[in-house]
C-alpha cells in the first residue's frame, strides 16, 4: 500500500509516497503529481525508509539508574518526570525549569510546548532552536514585506541571483533553475558564495566574496543598480549607499568593484529577476541585512519578482512564527543558564535541538543539570547525560500542520504507526500536563502568531544602514592577521547527501557510505604552506570547539578559508550558536596531541 | 527500439540522488556508482548496455546475458563474484566493491518498466539530467561539437560558466 506524505528534511516540502506493508515502511516511491517537485527527489529523501526503521530508534521510555537505562512504562515515566519537575520547582523556583525544542515539530507541538512551559511548568524558559542561517533569514523576512517566490515563479526568469548554494541545499530546485538558465542564450545565473559549489558550476558570474561579506556584495550591486535605474523610495539608504566607496566595498569583500557593478546592472535590467537565499553556517549573522538588501534589489530591478528563501530544517517557518522571535533566539541563554546553574531541569524535544552543538561545551553544560529528559525519535548523541529518554514519533507517524517557506500550510497525516510505544510529542506533553495536574492547550495556532516584529523594534532601514556601517567599520570580514599563518576563516559547506543536522541521514547505510565522516578542506596553496599533505589529520580550533579531522585539499576553497561540512555534529559545533564567521587555527594533529598532553601536565 | 538511460552532462549537478534511488530500489545493491572527476565531485556512471558487451564475453559462468531487447542482465544465482566483468567494462561502470561480493548490475529497473514507469534513477533525478528514451531520439537531440557530444542548448559557451 502506498501513502502520500511530505518530506521535512528541508523546508521545500517535496511530496513523496511511502510503500507500507503491515505497518512497516518498505520503500520510497515518487509522487509525480506533487506540484513542488513533480516526483523528483534528492538523495536525502530516499533515506526515509531507513531512518524510519533504524535500530537506533527508541521504542519505549527509558530511565537511567546507576549508569544504565531501564525500560519503564509510560505511566511510570510521566509520573517520575512530573515528580522531578515538581521537586526542582519547589526547591529552586519555576525559573529553574526549561523546555527546548528543534524545528522539526508540527505547529501544534510548538504551540503546546510553549503553552506548557508557561502555564503548566510556570517558566519563561522556552527556546525553539533554529539553525543560525534559518533564524537570520526569518528575522530578515519578518522586518518588512518581502515578495516570496514560489518554485513555479522560477519559470521564465531571465536572471537569478543566488546567495549560498541552493543546489546543495535543495537539489530538487535544479530542474526549474536550469530550465530557466537554458531557456535563452542571454539568461543568467549570478552566484555570491566564497566557495565553489554545485551552483557555481552553472553560474555565469561567480562573485567569490570573503566568508560573511554577502551583505556588502549585495550593497555593491544595489549601488550599481540604482545609479542608472529607478530611484529608491528610501532616500536615506540611497544617500548612504552613495557615501560608500566602491573601493571600500571591494576591499572588504574581495570582489572586484567592476564585477559587482556588472552583476548589479545585469540584475537590474533583466526582464524577470529573482533572488534565491540559502544561507549556510558562517553566513548567518548578516542575514537580516542580506534579506533587506535583497528586497531592495528586487524593487530597484526592472523585472524584480521576489525572493525564494531556502531553509535547512523542515518546519523552520512554522516554528519561528508560532514560537516567536524571542524563543527562537533563547537557546544559547538556556545553555548558559544550565552552565551557570540557574536552570536545573530541562525537557528537550527532538534530538536536533542538541545534536549539532559543540559536543564538549554543551555536554558539560548539560551534565550540570539536576535532571534532563530528552524526547527523541533516535537514541540521541547526548545519551549518557540524559536521565530519561522518551520515544517520540517522526512526522511520518504524526498528525498536525507544518508551514513551508511560501507560507503554505501542509496537513500531516500518519502514514504508519510509530515503533513500539512511541507517541507524538503532543500526546506526551498532554500526559505530562495531566500528571502535573493541568490540561494542555492543543489547539491549532494561527500561523502568523508571534512572527511579527515587536513594537519597539528598530525600523528595517536603520537595521540595514547600521549593519553595513558596522561591517565596514569593524572589518567583520575577517582579514588574515599578518604573522599568524595558521589563522583561517571558517566557512560552512553543505552536502546534498546529508540532512541539516545529519541525524536523520546518519541512519542510512547508503549516506554513511557516500559521505562517511567529516573532513576539512583548504586550498592546495594553503595546505602546502601548512606542510600538511592531503588526508593527514589536523586539529581545528575555534572559539567554540575543536575537532581533529582529516585534511582535504581542493580548488573549491579560496586561500585563507577553511571549509567544513556542517552536517556532522563534530563540525557544526565549530561555528558556535550565532553562526558568525569564525577564525580558526589549524594545528597538525601529532603536534596537537603533544599540546594537549602538555596542557594536561601543566 | 529499446529504451536506454542517458545522462545530460549540461544538467548533472552531481547530487548523488540517482545513486540513492538505485540503492533503495534494488534492496541495497545499487548499480549507479559515482565516477570521481575531481576531489569531492563526480558524475553518475550508468551501464550503457553495449551492443557488443565485453562484460558478457568476460563472464566465465554466463551470469551476464544479453536479453532480447538488447539489455544486459546478471543472473544472480550464477554469479560467483569473480569480478571479471569489472575489469572488462570499458566504462568502469561495474562496481566490484560490494558487501555481498556479487557484482551489482543495472537491470534498467525491469520491475518498474514492466509497470510502465521509468527507472528509479530517471524519475527521481532532481535536475532532469537523466532521461529514458530511445537511441534515435537521443541522437536527434544531440549534436557533435568538435568531437564531443553536446546537447543543443542555446548557451553562450565562451567566457560563461556552465559545463
Amino acid at each position: 500500500m502506498e501513502k502520500g506524505c511530505v518530506c521535512l528534511l528541508c523546508s521545500l516540502g517535496c511530496g513523496l509516497r511511502i510503500r507500507v506493508e503491515n505497518g512497516v515502511a518498505e520503500g520510497v516511491e515518487f509522487d509525480v503529481s506533487s506540484p513542488v517537485n513533480q516526483g523528483r527527489l534528492c538523495a536525502r529523501a530516499h533515506c526515509t525508509t531507513e531512518f524510519l526503521n533504524t535500530p537506533r530508534r527508541l521504542s519505549a521510555p527509558l530511565t537511567r539508574a546507576d549508569g544504565s537505562y531501564r525500560e519503564v512504562s509510560w505511566r511510570e515515566a510521566m509520573s517520575t518526570l512530573a515528580e522531578r519537575f515538581r521537586q526542582v520547582r519547589a526547591r529552586y523556583g519555576p525559573g529553574s525549569l526549561a523546555v527546548v525544542m528543534d524545528a522539526n515539530h508540527t505547529n501544534e507541538e510548538v504551540h503546546a510546548a510553549r503553552w506548557m512551559a508557561q502555564h503548566v511548568l510556570g517558566t519563561d524558559n522556552f527556546a525553539c532552536r533554529l539553525l543560525p542561517g534559518d533564524r537570520g533569514l526569518l528575522e530578515g523576512l519578518a522586518q518588512g514585506h518581502t515578495q516570496i517566490l514560489k518554485t513555479e515563479g522560477l519559470e521564465n526568469v531571465s536572471c537569478v541571483l543566488s546567495v549560498g548554494s541552493p543546489l546543495d541545499r535543495a537539489p530538487v530546485l535544479a530542474k526549474r533553475l536550469l530550465d530557466a538558465r537554458y531557456a535563452r542564450r542571454e539568461n543568467q545565473l549570478l552566484v555570491v558564495d566564497p566557495l565553489e559549489t554545485t551552483t557555481t558550476q552553472f553560474a555565469d558570474m561567480h562573485l567569490r566574496n570573503r566568508p560573511g561579506s554577502e551583505a556588502l556584495v549585495l550593497a555593491g550591486m544595489l549601488k550599481a543598480s540604482i545609479e542608472d535605474g529607478p530611484a529608491l523610495p528610501e532616500r536615506e539608504l540611497a544617500s548612504f549607499l552613495k557615501c560608500l566607496s566602491n573601493e571600500a566595498i571591494a576591499d572588504a569583500t574581495g570582489v572586484p568593484a567592476q564585477a559587482m557593478a556588472w552583476a548589479g546592472r545585469n540584475f537590474a535590467n533583466a526582464e524577470k529577476a529573482a533572488i534565491i537565499l540559502a544561507p549556510r553556517l558562517g553566513q548567518a549573522q548578516a542575514m537580516p541585512v542580506v534579506v533587506g538588501l535583497a528586497r531592495l534589489l528586487c524593487r530597484a530591478a526592472k523585472g524584480g519578482t521576489g525572493v525564494l528563501p531556502l531553509f535547512a530544517t523542515g518546519n523552520a517557518v512554522g516554528s519561528f512564527q508560532v514560537a516567536g522571535q524571542d524563543a527562537s533566539k533563547a537557546f544559547p541563554e538556556m545553555l548558559q543558564g544550565a552552565w551557570e546553574g540557574r536552570i536545573k531541569a530541562m525537557l528537550v524535544l527532538g534530538e536536533g535541538a542538541l545534536s549539532s552543538c559543540p559536543a564538549d561545551r554543551v555536554g558539560r553544560a548539560l551534565e550540570r543539570l539536576a535532571f534532563l529528559a530528552v524526547s527523541s525519535a533516535f537514541v540521541p548523541a547526548i545519551e549518557r547525560t540524559a536521565d530519561m529518554l522518551l520515544p517520540s514519533a517522526l512526522w511520518l507517524e504524526n498528525k498536525g500542520t507544518v508551514t513551508f517557506w511560501d507560507s503554505r500550510n501542509a496537513g500531516l497525516e500518519p502514514v504508519l504507526p510509530p515503533p513500539g510505544t512511541a507517541v507524538s510529542d503532543l500526546e506526551m506533553m498532554g500526559c505530562l500536563a495531566g500528571a502535573m495536574g493541568a490540561a494542555l492547550d492543543t489547539s491549532t495556532p494561527s500561523p502568523d502568531q508571534g512572527g511579527a516584529p515587536s513594537p519597539g523594534a528598530t525600523p528595517p532601514l536603520k537595521v540595514l544602514a547600521d549593519g553595513l556601517d558596522e561591517m565596514l567599520a569593524k572589518g567583520l570580514i575577517l582579514r588574515l592577521e599578518k604573522g599568524r599563518e595558521r589563522r583561517f576563516t571558517l566557512a560552512g559547506m553543505e552536502s546534498p547527501v546529508h540532512s541539516a543536522y545529519g541525524s536523520f541521514t546518519q541512519a542510512s547505510t547508503w549516506a554513511r557510505r557516500t559521505l562517511p565522516a567529516p573532513f576539512i578542506e583548504v586550498s592546495e596553496g594553503d595546505a602546502e604552506g601548512l606542510g600538511i599533505p592531503h588526508g593527514e589529520p589536523v586539529q581545528v580550533v575555534s572559539r567554540h570547539g575543536r575537532a581533529i579531522l582529516p585534511l582535504h585539499t581542493s580548488n573549491r576553497v579560496p586561500t585563507g578559508v577553511v571549509a567544513v561540512p556542517t552536517c556532522f555534529p563534530q563540525t557544526a559545533g565549530l561555528f558556535g550558536w550565532r553562526g558568525t564567521p569564525e577564525q580558526v587555527e589549524l594545528v597538525p594533529a601529532p603536534e596537537a596531541a603533544r599540546i594537549s598532553a602538555e596542557g594536561a601536565h601543566g | 527500439m529499446a529504451k536506454r538511460v542517458f545522462l545530460d552532462l549540461n544538467r548533472c549537478i552531481g547530487c548523488h540522488s540517482c545513486s540513492a534511488a538505485c540503492y533503495y530500489a534494488h534492496g541495497g545493491n545499487g548499480a549507479v556508482s559515482f565516477a570521481p572527476l575531481s576531489k569531492g565531485e563526480g558524475i553518475p556512471s550508468i551501464c550503457r548496455h553495449c551492443e557488443e558487451p565485453p562484460c558478457v564475453a568476460a563472464c566465465p559462468r554466463n551470469a551476464l546475458q544479453k536479453r532480447g531487447d538488447g539489455s544486459i542482465v546478471r543472473m544472480k544465482m550464477l554469479c560467483i563474484g569473480c569480478r571479471s566483468c569489472t575489469y572488462a567494462c570499458p566504462f568502469g561502470v561495474m562496481d566490484a566493491d560490494l558487501p555481498s561480493h556479487v557484482v551489482s548490475k543495472c537491470d534498467l529497473c525491469v520491475s518498474r518498466t514492466s509497470e510502465g514507469k521509468e527507472p528509479a534513477c530517471v524519475t527521481g533525478c532532481p535536475s532532469g539530467a537523466l532521461y529514458f528514451s530511445e537511441v534515435p531520439d537521443i541522437a536527434r537531440e544531440y549534436t557533435f561539437v568538435g568531437g564531443r557530444v553536446g546537447r543543443r542548448y542555446p548557451v553562450a559557451r565562451a567566457g560563461g560558466g556552465g559545463r
